[in-house]
């Protein structure tokens, strides 16, 4: 019985991390964005942090897209044109208060 | 007729529209990109090649299987190159950049499913626009304990594309393509190939055992064009109960006896992980730009890396590995190998930091980026056997090839086991067209002296592929032709990738 029963816990673990995720076609949120790449550099002192600085959303939205010295480019298959004009938006208006020390 | 700036090799324009109109009916207007402003990521570079020879015609973005079919078939129908990349961050590399002007990029980031995870037997299975943050999350959210083994720029990059390039991390997984079991790859005519025992209608062991039966193809689809991997099955990690990082230094003059102390303890499974051997000049990236230290011409002196160096804690060489499991298992394990280190002059200093070696995503080692600044780097990539007098050699080389260019010698081995990956970064600043054309030139010298005395080289960016591969002789390259012809008669899979044409 003990036996059985883990089995079906198992199962039930299997069957859960088995959902299949779908494709990230649904529009994700600037700080979904902002967390998952720009943080690493931009709050870290990596790169130049961002958040507190009013960067004008163009710069920011050509800065992604061409990239600059060390900082890499990032594609619309891994930012779409709505999202990063989102994130731009969203940056342009954030206070430093979220910057790691 | 629209005018197309960049096209294939050998491809008219009315040809080229005839094919991108075939693509834009099967994957829809918005993810076929022409536009010059739109393909302008993928050309971003580190290397120090001219853009031009690397300039995409177009990029596609189907996000399904099908799709990818259905693409390959129209690239043979109109002779049109494609270059796979997967999260195209592979950095020092080529990125996401094609080997040759004009081929259109297959950018696989739209397929991103994390298909399956089996907690119990600890595996997953993924498409390649999966990165390694989006596998975290997703093990984080279901609360499976389950590690993964990433390379430096692991939360932007993912699983597929680095195990394809034969990419190593920094847990006992390291070896990351020795973790893959089983893969799904579109051939060059459409046709779906799933390896190991993944032919089986309903194999219920397609990602537990590699091998199925007959020859073990696997290997075929990594760092080579013979094949587009749409999915790839993952060996992970169990969360170990603990772990201590230790650092054991060494200076120049024991660079001998630390290899060949480091060299069995590998072996013999005592120091479990991939750790890592970072000589001063990388190491001292983590606090310090270039400038910071030195302004004048040529590579920064050695002395002063040195004396930067111990001002923050760091010696000559630095070995960084980690031990895991429960704290008796450690405790026994840190005695064996503090000791042995200690009798051979190493300094071992437990309790450190290495956020690639316990799981945790990171960016910091794109420090190293700032180093120069200007954006070039590139990484030159030996194998050394994990033998003291091998390795003497290697660094002694390098670093003289390295400083008659004016760059700074930089080492960070991988302690693979019975090799080294002896990964080396060259650093330059991309935006000085001369100093862009002397690390271009120190790369191929430094190709052309490691070949000579037999120190083979693993992995190379675009721009440097058919150079490496001559360097592995003619049968090599004719055996890769052979397979090549009968899997993609058209050569329309990644022309030139690893030398494969």
């Amino acid at each position: 019985m003990p036996k059985h029963s883990s089995t079906t816990v198992w199962l039930a673990a299997l069957l859960l991390a088995g959902l299949h995720s779908p494709v990230q076609a649904e529009q994700r949120s600037a700080q979904q964005n902002w967390q998952n790449s720009c943080v690493y550099c931009h709050t870290t002192g990596v790169g130049p942090d961002l958040l507190g600085r009013q960067l004008p959303e163009q710069m920011t939205v050509l800065l992604v897209r061409h990239g600059w010295r060390q900082m890499p480019a990032f594609r619309d298959s891994e930012i779409s044109d709505t999202e990063l004009t989102e994130l731009a938006r969203w940056l342009a208006t954030q206070p430093a208060t979220e910057t790691l020390p | 007729m629209t005018n197309y700036s960049v096209l294939p090799s050998g491809i008219d324009t009315g040809t080229f529209e005839q094919a991108i109109r075939a693509l834009r009916q099967l994957l829809g207007n918005d993810r076929v990109l022409t536009d010059p402003s739109r393909l302008a990521p993928y050309g971003k570079i580190m290397l120090p090649l001219d853009d031009a020879d690397h300039a995409a015609s177009c990029a596609v973005l189907p996000d399904s299987v099908e799709q990818v079919q259905g693409i390959l078939k129209i690239c043979n129908q109109y002779r049109l190159p494609v270059w796979p990349v997967s999260t195209g961050r592979n950095f020092g590399y080529g990125s996401a950049a094609p080997g040759t002007r004009g081929q259109m990029v297959l950018d696989l980031k739209h397929m991103n499913r994390i298909i399956e995870v089996d907690e119990h037997l600890c595996t997953a299975l993924v498409e390649p626009g999966v990165t390694y943050k989006q596998l975290q999350d997703h093990l984080k959210e279901h609360n499976i304990p389950l590690w993964l083994s990433f390379p430096a720029p692991g939360p932007i990059a993912g699983p597929v594309g680095n195990t394809l390039e034969r990419g190593e991390g920094n847990t006992p997984y390291g070896d990351h393509f020795n973790n893959a079991c089983g893969m799904e790859v579109v051939l060059a005519n459409g046709e779906v190939l799933r390896t190991g025992t993944g032919g089986l209608a309903n194999s219920n062991s397609w990602q537990v055992f590699k091998y199925g039966f007959g020859p073990y193809l696997d290997g075929l689809f990594t760092q080579s064009n013979f094949g587009v991997v749409t999915k790839l099955g993952l060996w992970l990690m169990p969360a170990p109960a603990g772990h201590r990082t230790v650092l054991v230094q060494y200076d120049e003059d024991q660079l001998e006896a630390a290899i060949d102390t480091l060299a069995p303890l590998r072996i013999a499974g005592h120091i479990p992980n991939v750790g890592v051997m970072a000589n001063a000049a990388i190491a001292l990236t983590s606090a310090k730009r270039r400038d910071e230290i030195y302004q004048g011409p040529g590579a920064v002196p050695q002395e002063l890396i040195r004396e930067e160096a111990r001002k923050i804690g760091l010696a000559d060489w630095n070995i960084i590995f980690t031990l895991y499991g429960n704290e008796e298992q450690i405790a026994a394990d840190y005695k064996l190998v503090s000791q042995t280190f200690e009798r051979s002059g190493g300094r071992v200093i437990p309790d450190v930091h290495d956020p690639s070696q316990v799981n945790q995503l990171s960016l910091d080692a794109f420090r190293l980026y700032n180093w120069r600044g200007g954006g070039g780097s590139m990484w030159f990539s030996p194998i050394c056997p994990a033998r003291g007098r091998n390795f003497v050699e290697q660094t002694r080389l390098a670093r003289a090839i390295y400083e008659e260019f004016g760059f700074d010698y930089m080492s960070a081995p991988a302690l693979s086991g019975r090799a080294l990956h002896h990964v080396m970064p060259l650093e330059y600043d991309r935006t000085d067209a001369q100093e862009t054309r002397r690390a271009h030139a120190c790369f191929e010298t430094l190709m052309d002296e490691f070949a000579k005395r037999g120190h083979a080289v693993y992995r190379t960016g675009i721009g440097y592929m058919d150079k490496l591969a001559d360097s592995y002789g003619p049968v090599k390259r004719e055996v890769n032709q052979a397979i090549k012809l009968a899997l993609d008669p058209h050569g329309i899979i990644a022309p030139g990738k690893s030398g494969i044409h």
